[in-house]
Protein backbone atom coordinates (compact mmCIF):
# COMPACT_ATOMS: atom_id res chain seq x y z
CA UNK A 1 0.00 0.00 0.00
CA UNK A 2 2.82 2.40 0.95
CA UNK A 3 4.37 2.13 -2.58
CA UNK A 4 1.65 3.74 -4.37
CA UNK A 5 2.89 6.67 -3.08
CA UNK A 6 5.60 6.56 -5.90
CA UNK A 7 2.99 6.29 -8.83
CA UNK A 8 3.62 9.58 -9.60
CA UNK A 9 7.39 9.32 -9.48
CA UNK A 10 9.05 9.20 -12.80
CA UNK A 11 12.68 8.06 -13.12
CA UNK A 12 13.38 10.56 -16.07
CA UNK A 13 12.76 13.47 -13.82
CA UNK A 14 15.45 12.12 -11.59
CA UNK A 15 17.73 12.51 -14.72
CA UNK A 16 16.82 15.83 -15.23
CA UNK A 17 17.65 16.35 -11.66
CA UNK A 18 21.29 16.55 -12.46
CA UNK A 19 20.77 19.36 -15.42
CA UNK A 20 20.63 23.11 -15.20
CA UNK A 21 16.87 22.44 -14.89
CA UNK A 22 15.50 20.97 -12.00
CA UNK A 23 11.38 19.44 -12.06
CA UNK A 24 10.14 21.29 -9.56
CA UNK A 25 6.67 20.09 -9.70
CA UNK A 26 7.75 16.46 -9.07
CA UNK A 27 9.78 17.85 -6.55
CA UNK A 28 6.51 19.14 -4.52
CA UNK A 29 4.85 16.23 -4.98
CA UNK A 30 7.65 14.64 -3.10
CA UNK A 31 8.70 16.83 -0.51
CA UNK A 32 5.53 15.60 1.58
CA UNK A 33 6.06 11.91 1.57
CA UNK A 34 9.85 12.91 2.64
CA UNK A 35 8.75 15.27 5.27
CA UNK A 36 6.60 12.22 6.56
CA UNK A 37 9.09 9.67 6.02
CA UNK A 38 6.52 7.80 3.30
CA UNK A 39 9.43 8.37 0.06
CA UNK A 40 10.84 5.34 -1.35
CA UNK A 41 14.72 5.35 -1.26
CA UNK A 42 14.44 6.63 -5.12
CA UNK A 43 12.09 9.63 -4.42
CA UNK A 44 14.70 10.37 -1.02
CA UNK A 45 17.50 10.32 -3.42
CA UNK A 46 15.61 12.46 -6.20
CA UNK A 47 14.69 14.75 -3.59
CA UNK A 48 17.88 15.00 -2.07
CA UNK A 49 19.75 15.78 -4.95
CA UNK A 50 17.07 18.61 -5.93
CA UNK A 51 17.30 20.71 -2.78
CA UNK A 52 21.10 20.60 -3.26
CA UNK A 53 20.41 22.73 -5.99
CA UNK A 54 17.27 24.61 -5.05
CA UNK A 55 17.13 27.38 -2.49
CA UNK A 56 13.50 28.12 -2.30
CA UNK A 57 12.77 24.37 -2.39
CA UNK A 58 15.14 23.89 0.31
CA UNK A 59 13.78 26.55 2.37
CA UNK A 60 10.46 25.53 2.32
CA UNK A 61 11.55 22.04 3.16
CA UNK A 62 13.09 23.36 6.16
CA UNK A 63 10.01 25.38 7.13
CA UNK A 64 7.40 22.52 6.55
CA UNK A 65 9.98 20.31 9.01
CA UNK A 66 10.12 22.88 11.92
CA UNK A 67 6.28 23.41 11.62
CA UNK A 68 5.97 20.02 11.91
CA UNK A 69 8.96 19.57 14.86
CA UNK A 70 6.67 22.80 16.53
CA UNK A 71 3.23 21.02 16.22
CA UNK A 72 4.40 17.84 17.94
CA UNK A 73 6.59 19.95 21.24
CA UNK A 74 3.35 22.31 20.94
CA UNK A 75 0.33 21.13 20.50
CA UNK A 76 0.28 17.92 23.11
CA UNK A 77 -0.78 20.46 25.93
CA UNK A 78 -3.94 18.98 27.18
CA UNK A 79 -3.44 16.84 30.90
CA UNK A 80 -6.23 14.05 30.82
CA UNK A 81 -8.74 14.62 33.82
CA UNK A 82 -7.20 12.78 36.87
CA UNK A 83 -10.51 10.81 37.11
CA UNK A 84 -11.33 10.05 33.70
CA UNK A 85 -9.48 6.63 33.73
CA UNK A 86 -10.97 5.25 37.39
CA UNK A 87 -14.41 6.39 35.63
CA UNK A 88 -14.06 5.00 32.33
CA UNK A 89 -12.58 1.62 34.07
CA UNK A 90 -15.59 1.28 36.86
CA UNK A 91 -18.32 2.26 34.28
CA UNK A 92 -16.51 -0.26 32.08
CA UNK A 93 -15.86 -3.41 33.82
CA UNK A 94 -19.24 -2.42 35.91
CA UNK A 95 -21.18 -3.00 32.66
CA UNK A 96 -19.42 -6.37 32.05
CA UNK A 97 -20.48 -7.77 35.55
CA UNK A 98 -23.75 -6.95 34.81
CA UNK B 1 -9.85 -3.18 9.78
CA UNK B 2 -13.43 -3.33 8.55
CA UNK B 3 -14.03 -6.57 7.60
CA UNK B 4 -11.79 -8.18 10.62
CA UNK B 5 -12.70 -11.33 11.24
CA UNK B 6 -14.02 -11.75 14.83
CA UNK B 7 -11.51 -12.52 17.61
CA UNK B 8 -12.59 -14.47 20.74
CA UNK B 9 -11.49 -13.57 23.99
CA UNK B 10 -11.85 -14.62 27.45
CA UNK B 11 -13.13 -12.13 30.43
CA UNK B 12 -9.79 -12.15 31.36
CA UNK B 13 -8.48 -11.40 28.27
CA UNK B 14 -10.51 -9.01 27.27
CA UNK B 15 -9.96 -7.02 30.66
CA UNK B 16 -5.93 -7.45 29.97
CA UNK B 17 -6.35 -6.07 26.40
CA UNK B 18 -8.49 -2.86 27.56
CA UNK B 19 -6.13 -1.97 30.51
CA UNK B 20 -2.40 -2.91 28.39
CA UNK B 21 -3.23 -1.97 25.10
CA UNK B 22 -6.32 0.41 25.14
CA UNK B 23 -5.79 2.84 28.11
CA UNK B 24 -2.08 3.62 27.46
CA UNK B 25 -3.29 5.82 24.63
CA UNK B 26 -5.35 7.75 26.94
CA UNK B 27 -3.11 10.61 26.75
CA UNK B 28 -3.34 10.90 22.86
CA UNK B 29 -7.05 9.81 22.80
CA UNK B 30 -7.78 12.82 25.27
CA UNK B 31 -5.69 15.63 23.36
CA UNK B 32 -7.36 14.53 20.03
CA UNK B 33 -10.91 14.67 21.20
CA UNK B 34 -10.05 18.49 23.01
CA UNK B 35 -8.88 19.62 19.77
CA UNK B 36 -11.59 18.47 17.92
CA UNK B 37 -14.44 19.45 20.20
CA UNK B 38 -12.85 22.64 22.02
CA UNK B 39 -14.52 21.46 25.49
CA UNK B 40 -13.52 19.99 28.40
CA UNK B 41 -16.57 18.20 29.08
CA UNK B 42 -17.05 17.31 25.56
CA UNK B 43 -13.72 15.91 25.70
CA UNK B 44 -14.33 14.00 28.13
CA UNK B 45 -17.74 12.63 27.15
CA UNK B 46 -16.22 11.60 23.64
CA UNK B 47 -13.35 10.02 25.24
CA UNK B 48 -15.29 7.84 27.69
CA UNK B 49 -17.55 6.90 24.79
CA UNK B 50 -14.59 5.45 22.87
CA UNK B 51 -13.40 3.33 25.07
CA UNK B 52 -17.00 2.03 26.39
CA UNK B 53 -17.69 1.31 22.68
CA UNK B 54 -13.85 -0.17 22.19
CA UNK B 55 -14.58 -2.33 25.00
CA UNK B 56 -18.05 -3.41 23.99
CA UNK B 57 -16.80 -4.47 20.46
CA UNK B 58 -13.75 -5.98 21.52
CA UNK B 59 -14.51 -8.96 19.09
CA UNK B 60 -13.68 -6.57 15.85
CA UNK B 61 -10.47 -5.79 17.57
CA UNK B 62 -7.60 -7.69 15.90
CA UNK B 63 -4.88 -9.12 18.10
CA UNK B 64 -1.38 -7.98 17.42
CA UNK B 65 -2.64 -5.08 15.14
CA UNK B 66 -2.17 -1.02 16.03
CA UNK B 67 -4.72 -0.33 18.95
CA UNK B 68 -4.17 3.41 18.40
CA UNK B 69 -5.30 3.49 15.24
CA UNK B 70 -8.17 1.36 15.78
CA UNK B 71 -9.61 3.84 18.81
CA UNK B 72 -8.47 6.53 16.71
CA UNK B 73 -10.88 5.15 13.98
CA UNK B 74 -14.06 4.73 16.62
CA UNK B 75 -13.22 8.19 18.41
CA UNK B 76 -13.45 10.19 14.90
CA UNK B 77 -16.70 8.04 14.13
CA UNK B 78 -18.16 9.31 17.31
CA UNK B 79 -17.54 12.61 17.23
CA UNK B 80 -19.03 12.81 13.13
CA UNK B 81 -22.13 10.87 14.75
CA UNK B 82 -22.63 12.27 18.23
CA UNK B 83 -20.72 14.72 18.72
CA UNK B 84 -20.53 16.84 15.53
CA UNK B 85 -24.47 17.19 15.53
CA UNK B 86 -24.37 19.21 18.88
CA UNK B 87 -21.23 20.93 19.05
CA UNK B 88 -21.28 24.28 20.09
CA UNK B 89 -18.64 25.38 17.65
CA UNK B 90 -19.84 27.37 14.50
CA UNK B 91 -21.16 25.44 11.74
CA UNK B 92 -18.86 23.74 9.44
CA UNK B 93 -18.17 23.80 5.87
CA UNK B 94 -20.44 21.28 4.05
CA UNK B 95 -18.78 17.90 4.33
CA UNK B 96 -18.98 17.05 0.59
CA UNK B 97 -18.48 20.49 -0.28
CA UNK B 98 -14.87 20.23 1.43
CA UNK B 99 -14.26 16.59 -0.51
CA UNK B 100 -15.44 18.42 -3.77
CA UNK B 101 -12.95 20.91 -2.88
CA UNK B 102 -10.26 18.53 -2.43
CA UNK B 103 -11.21 16.43 -5.51
CA UNK B 104 -10.84 19.41 -7.58
CA UNK B 105 -7.05 18.93 -6.77
CA UNK B 106 -5.06 21.35 -8.72
CA UNK B 107 -2.55 21.05 -5.84
CA UNK B 108 -1.20 24.18 -5.35
CA UNK B 109 1.78 24.42 -7.22
CA UNK B 110 2.45 27.72 -6.28
CA UNK B 111 5.04 28.38 -3.58
CA UNK B 112 1.70 29.72 -0.74
CA UNK B 113 3.57 31.67 1.75
CA UNK B 114 6.48 33.50 2.35
CA UNK B 115 7.37 32.28 5.72
CA UNK B 116 10.64 32.05 6.61
CA UNK B 117 12.82 29.29 8.99
CA UNK B 118 13.31 32.17 11.52
CA UNK B 119 10.18 33.19 12.16
CA UNK B 120 8.85 29.37 12.60
CA UNK B 121 11.41 29.23 15.12
CA UNK B 122 10.83 32.49 17.00
CA UNK B 123 7.34 31.22 17.40
CA UNK B 124 6.55 30.06 21.26
CA UNK B 125 3.95 27.78 20.88
CA UNK B 126 0.68 29.79 21.13
CA UNK B 127 0.38 31.09 17.71
CA UNK B 128 1.03 27.25 16.17
CA UNK B 129 -1.33 25.90 18.06
CA UNK B 130 -4.16 28.97 17.38
CA UNK B 131 -3.43 28.51 13.51
CA UNK B 132 -3.90 24.52 14.02
CA UNK B 133 -7.39 25.14 15.74
CA UNK B 134 -8.36 27.63 13.18
CA UNK B 135 -8.37 25.12 10.69
CA UNK B 136 -11.66 23.20 9.56
CA UNK B 137 -11.72 20.32 11.48
CA UNK B 138 -10.99 18.14 8.47
CA UNK B 139 -7.71 19.94 7.71
CA UNK B 140 -6.57 19.72 11.65
CA UNK B 141 -7.36 16.18 11.99
CA UNK B 142 -4.80 15.67 9.00
CA UNK B 143 -2.61 17.38 11.09
CA UNK B 144 -3.08 16.02 14.38
CA UNK B 145 -2.75 12.55 13.14
CA UNK B 146 0.11 12.74 11.03
CA UNK B 147 1.94 15.15 12.77
CA UNK B 148 1.33 15.25 16.21
CA UNK B 149 0.76 11.51 16.60
CA UNK B 150 2.73 9.94 13.95
CA UNK B 151 0.20 7.96 11.68
CA UNK B 152 1.53 6.85 8.76
CA UNK B 153 -1.01 7.66 5.45
CA UNK B 154 -2.30 4.20 5.34
CA UNK B 155 -3.47 4.22 8.91
CA UNK B 156 -4.81 7.80 8.68
CA UNK B 157 -6.46 6.51 5.48
CA UNK B 158 -7.95 3.32 7.58
CA UNK B 159 -9.20 5.60 10.34
CA UNK B 160 -10.17 8.57 8.19
CA UNK B 161 -12.05 6.12 5.53
CA UNK B 162 -11.15 7.90 2.94
CA UNK B 163 -8.14 6.39 0.07
CA UNK B 164 -4.46 7.49 0.16
CA UNK B 165 -4.41 9.85 -2.49
CA UNK B 166 -6.93 12.17 -0.51
CA UNK B 167 -5.04 11.60 2.50
CA UNK B 168 -2.05 13.18 0.69
CA UNK B 169 -3.67 15.84 -1.25
CA UNK B 170 -5.94 16.82 2.19
CA UNK B 171 -2.34 17.12 4.09
CA UNK B 172 -1.22 19.05 1.37
CA UNK B 173 -3.79 21.66 1.60
CA UNK B 174 -3.72 21.63 5.32
CA UNK B 175 -0.14 22.56 5.69
CA UNK B 176 -0.73 25.42 3.45
CA UNK B 177 -3.59 26.48 5.45
CA UNK B 178 -1.69 26.79 8.01
CA UNK B 179 1.38 28.16 6.73
CA UNK B 180 -1.22 30.92 5.53
CA UNK B 181 -2.34 31.45 9.27
CA UNK B 182 0.89 31.27 10.53
CA UNK B 183 2.08 33.98 7.99
CA UNK B 184 -1.07 35.78 8.60
CA UNK B 185 -0.16 36.15 12.55
CA UNK B 186 4.03 36.80 11.58
CA UNK B 187 3.07 39.89 9.35
CA UNK B 188 0.73 41.44 12.21
CA UNK B 189 3.63 40.58 15.25
CA UNK B 190 5.39 42.49 12.84
CA UNK B 191 7.89 39.40 11.99
CA UNK B 192 10.19 40.18 9.35
CA UNK B 193 9.40 38.48 6.81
Amino acid sequence: MGLSSTDSFDESSSRNAQGVQPDHKECLKILNLVLDEEAGPKEQEYFKKHIENCMPYYEIYNVDKAIKELIKQKCYDKEVPSDLVDQIKSKVFQGAEE
Amino acid sequence: MSETRRQSYSQKEKEKTFEKEFLPHIDSMYNFAYRLTFDEDDAKDLVQDTYLKAYRFIESFEKGTNAKAWLFRILKNSFINDFRKKSKQPSKVDYQEVETFYNSEDVDQSITTDLRIETVQDMIGDEISNALNSLDVDFRTVIILCDLEGFKYDEMAKILDIPIGTVRSRLHRARNLLKERLSDYAKKMGYKN
